[in-house]
């Protein structure tokens, strides 16, 4: 390439992300809030997806712009991002979080200076209260407040987490796209947010013009023969693209870092979970065109996956990228640009983008062989892995068309949607289930704070045990159903911010509406999500339960009275509790009502409808919020004491399930899977000593064969198979090493570690976080037998 | 009827075929001052019906992928040999493997009824095998015969300095080995002490000072077991 050899394009991308995790500061989105504020009057008299459009303008047209002097590529993530995300945040607690419920909290993620002066901050602080947006947010948390407060449930506008179709604006160019949204016809309200679509593609059109300029301005500037030439290469693609189409990979990598960009600045602060999508299939036929070979494809990609960073701690979390899969047919479609993606990521080890592959039954061995340095690499990033053939079952039957299966990607951490088409509100609403039993069990009671937030429910203690299951699901409902009030309240309210730019690349052009309207579909597929947490204690709980009713009747108050002392003088009791049959262990009666639980709260949030009348969809996952929410609930008759984690995803409490490996898949296999739309999340923690292989490739068809054929491929797997999993390779005790000794272990300062679907630098958590990433390794729920 | 175990779980290719659910039983009749499992040395491990096993095992079907099944062993499998026999008797379907030392009478009823039989051969010796471990050569010799004519077997020697790896026991292994018909192959376990915290844990003195075993020693193994045709494996 004209620009340099691989080798050095490799040493500048690792040059610009030391540069990048240098950062300590990010003020970018708080420009873009003032701006917004400064020209309210100027477009106060627009509809309001035009007035949007035109801000978005104004945003490329001031924002400060730079080209670092590593750069090959133009364009940054980091004027969409705040310091706010909390988990990567070593002050994080987990007794004081409360949520990103308040959009204002974000002014104390901004540091005071001379520049930014607290009386600057606190002026776009007390305007961004008073916003129609912040107004009515704040109602519908005020009036659900006594929920959310103890988390029975919890509610938020979800900002990012779709996966935009870059593709027609790449391969056809910008100008394009606007000369179709010329060509449409519509009512008013369609003409009006098309109208708001155009201005938003200009926008993209400014800022590509603005880095075309300040190219060539630094490249008269430097000295360095080598920095020209690449800001020369970067003002001749942007002369180009994206307002015209890709033709090299160069171009469309370059087209798509600064639609990608436009499109987060329209949302910042924080659209967290913006997802890539197929980035081989993207990129191939671009790589093909010119038979670009494997290395310097490689390289090209890295400046890719390093934009993907935001300062000091990648502060752009869950940002998924997928590789491999099967098209509708069946065909595999991994590609040589696949093969180079996983080269970048090994060579890179970044905490973002966060990786995940598509698997299939005639996924090619080479995808597992050059997945095996991943998985036992120490301390390397590893990818979540997703089944095709189960995803595809469980999509056609919600209603996905057979063309677009091949499109499902993973937003964020594990929420299949479809790219390009499908605006999911995945992290909408957040359902209890600990909580929910909790207040069943008390008559409505907090065992925490003692609150009454539940219904009263009189009824001696064993009426209330022999009728926990029917208590606990009316509960249920009654509780979803305040949830998805609420969660839609997120969502009406969200909607007065509309996104033009992001409906352009959801199927906006074609529907004419606006990917967030209330009323009118503005994307193919629509839904919105509910992440169910606590499955399996309910289950565990239901099932203990019925053992002591059918043991020791005579001790059912005592039960109610431990779990109201925290089992505090009824040890004996909670040892009893903590002996009945637990999921996980291949046990018939535990993992049968576990199937009951999941089932029947999938159909009760299934049956709620959002803010445009389709389902909320069902997903088994808790992003370390098991942890979050654990915290807010009580001692459970499984014999979970209070404020301790809850499970995570669709896993078995941490220590109950001890059998092994085997007898867990065995359970987890059993669950309903076709119900899980929203998507699922299990994490198994293995120890690198059951794999035998020489090589990194040999241990990577050995992983296939021990722990990804029987979940995903079991030809005797009744129903839909498992369709998601993540692992982290390693042990309890080699972590708590890393720990002790990170300049032996990490010396480099980066120790990747995956916590649900995204990548952390271990050594950057919180210790609560470390904590629960060492505990959840569970080691006895995944051990094989060595003697 | 009741059967006594005190270890389950998955493993894979390593006692048997395939990924297999391994049943640690209860019970040993020697006393092997190594032994990597001295938890399940006495019967005093779980007790289930065989009914509650054969539900489990059919339950695992799944599990038993390229061409895995069930393997029993120990402690000693075969003392609870009329509960093996029962389990493998009603699962005609199942693939299922035996690993035993070999010195019990009803070893052979049982390796009869398995497609996979293992053998932990620990010492051709017989004066040192029945003091260190109380193993009667001559049970286990004549086992090994025995089942060898109508079955494969796979014989594992845990090799452990001052023991069984001088040069005598080595002719001796040969001379066993050579003796037989050829339907077997050997694997040698160089000494571990994955179970040295076991024996701690359990108030129990670990008495093997210095059992692990030169490389240059296990090579000899392997090329004089080559010299006379005896084929050597490694799971």
């Amino acid at each position: 390439m004209k620009i340099g050899n691989h080798e050095h394009l490799t040493n500048l991308a690792k040059e610009l992300f030391k540069e990048e995790r240098s950062l300590k500061k990010l003020d970018g989105w708080f420009r873009i809030k003032e701006y917004r504020s400064e020209t309210e009057e100027q477009f106060k008299n627009l509809p309001p997806v035009e007035k949007a459009g035109q801000q978005l303008k104004i945003i490329a047209e001031r924002l400060p712009l730079s080209i670092s002097k590593y750069a090959v590529f133009a364009g940054t993530q980091r004027d969409a991002f705040a310091r706010s995300y909390a988990l990567i945040n070593p002050a994080f607690r987990v007794e004081t979080f409360s949520g990103y419920c308040d959009p204002t909290a974000v002014y104390n993620d901004i540091d005071i200076d001379d520049e930014f002066t607290a009386a600057r901050i606190e002026k776009m602080r007390a305007y961004d209260k008073e916003t129609p947006f912040v107004r009515e947010l704040s109602k519908v948390y005020d009036k659900y407040t006594e929920y959310t407060d103890e988390v029975a449930f919890f509610i938020e506008q979800v900002t990012g987490h779709v996966i935009p179709d870059m593709r027609p604006a790449i391969k056809y160019g910008v100008k394009h796209l606007i000369e179709e949204l010329d060509k449409k016809e519509g009512n008013d309200k369609q003409n009006s947010h098309r109208k708001g679509m155009k201005y938003a593609l200009e926008a993209v059109l400014i800022l590509a013009e603005r880095y075309r300029a300040l190219s060539l301005e630094n490249a008269e500037k430097t000295d360095d023969a080598d920095e020209k030439c690449r800001l020369m290469n970067i003002a001749e693609a942007l002369a180009k693209v994206p307002a015209s189409g890709a033709e090299t990979l160069f171009e469309a990598i370059q087209s798509f870092i600064l639609l990608w960009q436009i499109m987060c600045l329209e949302q910042a602060p924080n659209p967290f979970a913006f997802s890539v999508g197929n980035a081989d299939r993207i990129f191939e036929p671009y790589r093909a065109k010119e038979n670009l070979s494997r290395e310097d494809t490689a390289a090209l990609l890295k400046h890719l996956l390093v934009f993907y960073n935001v300062a000091d701690r990648s502060w752009a979390i869950s940002q998924n990228l997928i590789i491999g899969g099967k098209d509708e047919n069946g065909n595999d479609l991994t590609n040589e640009t696949s093969f180079a993606l996983f080269d970048a990521y090994y060579d890179m080890n970044m905490p973002q983008p966060i990786l995940s592959v598509k698997l299939h039954k005639n996924t090619p061995d080479s995808v597992y062989e050059a997945m095996g340095r991943f998985f036992f690499t120490p301390g390397c990033l590893t990818p979540s892995l997703f089944n095709d053939d189960a995803m595809f079952d469980v999509l056609t039957k919600n209603g996905v068309k057979k063309e677009d299966l091949a499109d499902y990607s993973i937003a964020g951490c594990q929420e299949p949607l479809i790219m390009g088409k499908d605006s999911g509100n995945t992290t909408n609403s957040w359902f209890n289930l600990g909580k929910i039993l909790e207040l069943t069990l008390t008559g409505g009671y907090s065992e925490i704070t003692g609150k009454k937030i539940g219904d009263t429910d009189e009824s001696s203690a064993i009426e209330k045990l022999q009728n926990i299951r029917e208590k606990f699901y009316a509960n249920a409902e009654k509780y979803a159903t305040l949830m998805t009030d609420a969660a839609n309240g997120c969502s009406k309210a969200l909607s007065l911010l509309p996104v033009p730019f992001l409906s352009a690349v959801m199927g906006g052009i074609e529907t004419g509406y606006d990917a967030r309207d209330i009323e009118n579909q503005g994307t193919p597929y629509n839904g919105s999500g509910c992440l169910i947490h606590g499955t399996s204690v309910v289950a565990d709980s239901f099932v203990a339960i019925d053992c002591l009713l059918k043991d020791r009747p005579e001790d059912a108050e005592k039960l109610i009275e431990a779990i109201k002392n925290n089992f505090e003088g009824y040890e004996e009791l909670r040892d009893y509790l903590l002996s009945c049959p637990k999921f996980g262990n291949n046990n018939e009666i535990a993992d049968k009502e576990a199937v009951e639980v999941t089932s029947k709260i999938a159909d009760i949030v299934a049956s709620k409808k959002n803010y445009l009348g389709n389902p909320f969809r069902p997903d088994f996952s808790t992003p370390s919020t098991h942890l979050l929410y654990g915290y807010w609930v009580g001692a459970l008759p499984d014999g979970r004491k209070s404020r301790e984690m809850l499970n995570y995803g669709i896993d078995p409490l941490h220590g109950d399930a001890n059998q092994g490996l085997g007898f867990r898949t065995l359970s987890q296999m059993k669950l309903p899977y076709d119900k899980m739309c929203g998507g699922c999340a299990s994490h198994l923690g293995v120890d690198p000593k059951y794999f035998k292989g020489e090589t990194y490739e040999a241990k990577g068809l050995e992983f296939r064969t021990k722990i990804v054929n029987p979940l995903f491929f079991n030809p005797l797997q009744q129903g839909i198979s498992p369709f998601y999993m993540y692992l982290n390779i390693t042990t309890p005790e080699m972590l708590r090493k890393v720990l002790d000794n990170p300049k032996k272990y990490a010396p480099s300062g980066v120790y990747i570690m995956r916590i649900h679907g995204t990548f952390v630098n271990f050594l950057d958590l919180s210790p609560a976080i470390q904590q629960d990433i060492i505990t959840r390794l569970d080691p006895k729920s995944t051990g094989g037998i060595e003697c | 009827m009741k059967i006594y175990i005190f270890e389950k779980g998955f493993n894979y290719s390593q006692d048997g075929p395939g990924n297999r659910l391994i049943y640690h039983l209860s019970g040993c009749n020697m006393f092997c001052p190594w032994c990597s499992n001295p938890e399940g040395m006495t019967k005093s491990g779980i007790e289930y019906e065989t009914d509650e096993i054969i539900r489990e095992i059919r339950s695992s079907v799944p599990m038993f992928f390229d061409g895995g099944g069930v393997t029993f062993t120990g402690g000693e499998c075969t003392l609870q040999s009329k509960a093996i026999c029962e389990i493998i008797d009603a699962l005609p379907e199942i693939d299922f493997c035996i690993e035993s030392n070999a010195d019990t009478f009803d070893f052979l009823s049982v390796a009869q009824k398995c497609n996979t039989v293992i053998v932990d051969f620990k010492s051709p010796d017989m004066d040192k095998l029945l003091s260190v471990t109380g193993g009667n050569i001559i049970t286990i010799e004549n086992n090994i015969r025995q089942i060898e004519k109508s079955k494969y077997i796979h014989i594992r020697i845990p090799l452990i300095h001052n023991f069984n790896d001088d040069e005598l026991s080595l002719d001796r292994f040969i001379d066993f080995f050579t003796s037989l018909n050829g339907n077997f192959d050997v694997e040698l376990l160089p000494y571990h002490e994955y179970g040295k915290e076991k024996w701690l844990n359990l108030v129990k003195e670990y008495t093997v000072k210095d059992g692990f075993v030169k490389k240059e020693t296990i090579k000899k193994f392997v090329n004089k077991f080559n010299e006379n045709s005896i084929k050597v494996i490694k799971t």
